[in-house]
């Protein structure tokens, strides 16, 4: 299935961008790879944020045949 | 006169009792005495009251209740039967009841006492629901408030949830068979819509529509209840499903008094349907607050590096632009040094450059002869002389 905006898996994405924002607190000195992790951690950020605002819960039956 | 043969009168007896006795709506209650298991298949007892005694015989399997021992008083649902073989009278039994809320409360602490032994509700092997759950199996009545409550407090906490409703009956004898087929369903995780078309499903069916990820959760929920109704959650089929489950599992009953062994035997209990949406997912609000105490932090940290990258450069400039000028410097002296060595310079002083006819600078006598042509070098010109005579220094 394409990747679509509904199948982001909110906890890989919250826990990548707590690892970015941990990497950030340890001081590493690398102006690319600090710039890459910024642009990153901003785009998982306004994805989580845009999950949690227009996102909503879908409920759906599921069928059981009783025995 | 009509003469029947010992088997054909007994079947006809056995017809009778068929044809006459309603099995799911009379039960007939007495204590119970001498239970006995034979052959690990079939049970036997004798339900005694102070007056009567009527054996009791039925195969394991349909003992589905809590277990029962002698003294209990149970209600025994079945049908009255003549064993052709011994003639022997007794109410073959379809399902046995206990009787009375002490009746059950003791066999509810027998059965306790069983489950613990064999390690069912161990802390040990619980596990942790995930953080940010995703996919939810839902056991649950569809009627029922509790359903109502967990997907109201469910949609003002979070969003995106992907919620599988199970419905079940949550009371009754038909209760526990549905749940723990719930469980069993649920458990199998890939659920093929192509065979369960759900009208409450829009949208094309693409390819992979059946590739569903496992549950994250799997949650089980009813409102309160008394003992009674609420024993499908003591069940031991159920407490074995759940206890089975690969699907961690959440379980919340609302009552006030003992839990039930279902939500014993959970990962995480939950005291009524709005404390387990609670604790299925964090509140929106929340992690929003927390998303934008993250990015603040990712912005200042970056902002910092940047400050300190440019003081770094801004460093490095002034240490190249002291090192250019100490070039410089020393450039400066070394022609300084340079010009102190130009001959020019020394003829300026009133010395004067010899050279011979060769144009060799001369500085000795040694190898010149009277009458040698000289060079004179001076200020503003050359001169040439002739050598009249020689006069060497006495060397001393």
């Amino acid at each position: 299935m394409p990747k679509k905006k509904s199948d982001l898996d909110f906890g890989k994405a919250f826990a990548e961008l707590e690892t970015i924002a941990a990497w950030f607190e340890q001081g590493e000195a690398d102006l690319t790879q600090g710039l890459t992790k910024f642009e990153r951690a901003m785009a998982l950020a306004t994805e989580l944020k845009g999950h949690l605002q227009a996102a909503e819960n879908k409920i759906k039956e599921i069928k059981m045949k009783h025995e | 006169m009509q003469i029947m043969s010992v088997s054909g009168f007994l079947a006809y007896v056995n017809e009778t009792f068929k044809a006459i006795w309603d099995a799911q709506e009379v039960a007939i209650e007495g204590e119970v005495f001498g239970y006995r298991l034979s052959q690990g298949q079939w049970v036997s007892f004798d339900l005694k009251d102070a007056d009567g005694l009527v054996n009791i015989f039925l195969p394991v399997w349909k003992m589905q209740g809590p277990p029962i021992e002698d003294g209990m008083r149970v209600r025994v649902f079945g049908l009255p039967r003549v064993y052709p073989k011994y003639g022997k009278f007794s109410l073959s039994a379809e399902r046995i009841e206990i009787a009375g809320e002490g009746g059950l409360r003791k066999a509810l602490a027998l059965l306790r006492q069983r489950l613990e032994q064999e390690g069912l509700f161990d802390s040990s092997r619980k596990r942790q629901l995930p953080r940010f759950p995703m996919r939810i199996a839902l056991i649950a009545s569809r009627e029922s408030a509790a359903y109502g409550d967990f997907i109201r407090i469910l949609n003002e906490r979070w969003r995106g949830l992907e919620i599988d409703l199970y419905h079940v009956l949550v009371q009754g004898e038909n209760a526990p068979g549905q749940i723990v087929r719930a469980i069993e369903w649920a458990g199998r995780g890939v659920i093929d819509h192509a065979l369960v078309p759900d009208p409450m499903v829009a949208g094309p069916k693409g390819p992979g529509r059946n590739e569903l990820r496992p549950y994250d959760a799997l949650v089980l929920t009813r409102g309160g209840g008394s003992l009674e109704e609420l024993m499908a959650f003591n069940d031991e089929r159920v407490v074995r499903a759940l206890y089975g489950s690969k699907i961690p599992t959440l379980v919340g009953i609302g009552h006030e008094r003992d839990l039930t062994f279902a939500e014993e035997v959970a990962d995480v209990r939950a005291s009524t349907p709005t404390d387990c949406a609670r604790r299925l997912v964090s509140d929106r609000q929340d992690v929003l607050y927390e998303l934008a105490t993250l990015e603040r932090g990712i912005s200042e940290a970056l902002e910092f590096r940047v400050d300190q990258w440019r003081e770094t450069i801004a460093n490095s400039i002034d240490v190249a632009l002291r090192w250019i000028k100490g070039l410089e410097d020393r450039r400066a002296s070394l022609t300084r040094l340079f010009q102190s060595f130009d001959p020019r310079s020394v003829v300026q002083r009133g010395y004067a450059i010899i050279s011979d006819g060769t144009g060799q600078v001369r500085t000795a006598l040694k190898g010149l002869r009277p009458q040698d042509t000289l060079t004179i070098a001076m200020r503003d010109g050359t001169a040439e002389t002739l050598i009249q005579s020689l006069y060497a220094k006495k060397e001393k």
